[in-house]
């Protein structure tokens, strides 16, 4: 896939759940090949529903989304040929990895993907070790996922939509409920894909990983739209931007004798601005 | 803003005297507690299937032909003689499996007396199976009958019709082994993608997979629910109260599973399922399975040889 070839184009999508529980509402972006990106926003503000339709899941009931200049949609994918390349150059990591893990072991859940893409047995068998391998979880491939660790599953979660090797990442809250030496793992794993040339969207609201993980932030307010989108750093210097969309918030407390405010979110306590300097 | 109450502690917190009282566990807790354990315990703990015994490093799919074969050959035998050992080499399977005689006794012969004794104890007697009395029970003068069944001047148990019993009951505990020795030493995976030997269709084996797999998750969603009930209850409920929120519970979870079900379904999906199951499946015939094969081919040709000679 060529730099900047145009992967995605999202173009005016409303998306409601049910058809009546807003979702995402007038929203219009485009994601190039290998760019990285984070979607930030609270929880609620429709970044899951933004993947699902970015991965062909769901549908916008108005507006459209377009791949690699194609309409998405369940005509479109209906058509075997397109269904077996768009799968084949798209996966999806869900946040809950006991949806994403239903086989009966870890084994056949990597194998899951490249069997339903047709790949010959040999060269399935060989993703399967090499992923296992490579994320150091050899010692689980015959147990059943459901016996596994939080941290165990994302890894076989990762591993069982990398088998595909897809060309885009789609990876939905990825650090959720990880311990910070697995968040530091899967960080260096998306850095290391996406040197390997993978494009990656990640949906989430941790914002001490966003600017590694990401060089382009697309904000979703809580009414569903879009908030802005910028690059990486620019964004996460915009407090106000952060601020109105609830990602971090004013917090007013007390050290040192001083009675201050101050944002929370990203950045560590120690460095914090301390805006209102000197009231008691 | 948070709301006073919240935020202000005023009242002392007062340990009341309590005397011990032997804790009772209501229904409720009893119930969940026991149908997730039996279902772990039963179905998920796999605890035998992962042992190095000799039924365990036969390729499942050769086992599942043995054992239906020998299934079929059950119920051709005859002879009694021939069935009790039959029973007591698959005895021996069992311990070379390296299950423990006791655990394999229990999980076959606590349920045969419920159910094909119940069924085999009419055949004693000379009522439904005329023969040589071997124990006079009743006797009566003169002959009768309830409708078709004419009623003896003797009722006794007879020698053909415990034979009868006895044959009917070994064939059942012996089929029975057989299938929980199966189930003992296969893991559930493996068993099931076994199946498609006798062309069982790939969807059904999958479907089931799946539903076992989410029958885990959905125990656990219960007990976590009625832990976290149990974590804000202050008042013991009546049993009325209980049963009402089971009944909400249980809308709940038919609720969840089906969203659940549905988001399972957009996951498969999106790594490329297309409503076309294709599963590979990694068995590999060895030459234990070789060994195996002429072992139980030359095994099941002496007991039908026997069997034809006695009958």
């Amino acid at each position: 896939m060529s730099m900047n070839q145009k992967l995605f184009e999202v173009i005016d999508a409303d998306y409601s759940c049910l058809g009546k529980f807003p979702a995402l509402s007038g929203v219009n972006l485009e994601i190039r090949a290998r760019e990285r990106i984070s979607v930030l926003g609270a929880n609620g503000s429709g970044k899951s529903s933004l993947l699902h339709m970015l991965n062909g899941l769901v549908f916008p009931q108005k507006g459209e989304v377009r791949f690699l200049g194609r309409l998405l949609s369940e005509d479109a994918l209906r058509s075997e040929e397109f269904n077996n390349l768009f799968r084949r150059t798209v996966g999806l990591v869900f946040q809950n990895s006991d949806i994403q893990l239903f086989s009966p072991t870890v084994r056949d859940e990597i194998a899951f993907g490249p069997i339903q893409l047709g790949l010959s047995k040999a060269e399935m068998e060989e993703r399967v070790n090499d992923l296992l391998g490579m994320l150091n979880i050899q010692h689980l491939s015959d147990r059943p996922p459901y016996q596994l660790s939080g941290g165990e599953k994302k890894k076989v979660a990762i591993a069982s939509s990398l088998s595909i090797n897809p060309d885009v990442l789609l990876l939905d809250e990825p650090t959720s409920g990880l311990d910070p030496k697995t968040q530091s793992w899967l960080v260096d794993l998306l850095e290391e894909l996406h040197r390997a040339g993978k494009t990656i969207v990640t949906a989430t609201h941790d914002l001490n990983i966003v600017d590694r993980i990401s060089d382009r932030t697309i904000v979703l307010g809580e009414d569903h739209t879009i908030a802005a989108t910028g690059w990486t750093s620019e964004i996460l210097d915009d407090t106000p931007l952060l601020l109105s969309v609830n990602l971090i918030h004013e917090h007013l407390h007390c050290h040192d004798g001083i009675v201050h405010v101050h944002e929370h979110g990203h950045f560590s306590e120690h460095d914090h601005m301390h805006r209102n300097k000197g009231i008691r | 803003m948070r709301p006073r109450w919240l935020v202000t502690k005023d009242v002392e917190i007062h340990v009341p005297d309590y005397k011990k009282k032997s804790a009772r566990k209501g229904f409720l807790d009893k119930t969940i507690g026991e149908v997730a354990s039996l279902v772990k315990n039963s179905v998920f703990l796999e605890e035998y299937a992962n042992r190095d015994g000799i039924l365990q490093s036969i390729d499942p799919r050769v086992k599942v032909l043995s054992i239906a074969l020998l299934l079929i050959c059950v119920s051709l035998l005859k002879h009694p003689l021939l069935i009790i050992g039959l029973y007591l080499v698959i005895l021996g399977l069992a311990m070379l499996s390296k299950i423990p005689p006791k655990f394999f006794l229990q999980r076959v012969w606590l349920f045969i007396p419920i159910f094909s004794g119940i069924i085999a104890i009419p055949a004693l007697f000379n009522v439904f199976v005329p023969g040589e009395p071997v124990l006079i029970l009743v006797k009566f003068q003169g002959k009768w009958s309830i409708g078709p069944i004419k009623i003896p001047e003797v009722i006794s148990i007879t020698k053909q019709g415990s034979m009868a019993a006895f044959v009917f009951v070994m064939r059942v505990a012996t089929s029975v082994s057989l299938v929980v020795l199966l189930v003992l030493t296969t893991r559930w995976s493996y068993l099931l993608k076994a199946l498609r030997v006798f062309c069982v269709p790939q969807i059904f084996t999958f479907i089931i997979s799946m539903t076992y797999r989410y029958i885990h998750l959905l125990l656990r969603l219960i007990e976590d629910i009625h832990l976290a009930k149990k974590s804000r209850v202050i008042r013991k409920g009546s049993i009325r109260e209980g049963q009402r929120w089971v009944s909400t519970q249980m809308g709940t979870m038919m609720k969840r599973s089906l969203k659940m079900s549905e988001d399972v379904y957009s996951a498969m999906v999106s790594r490329g399922f297309t409503n076309e199951v294709r599963v590979v499946d990694s068995f590999k015939i060895g030459r234990v399975d070789y060994l195996w094969s002429i072992f139980f081919v030359l095994f099941i040709s002496l007991v039908m040889g026997l069997n034809r000679i006695w009958g």
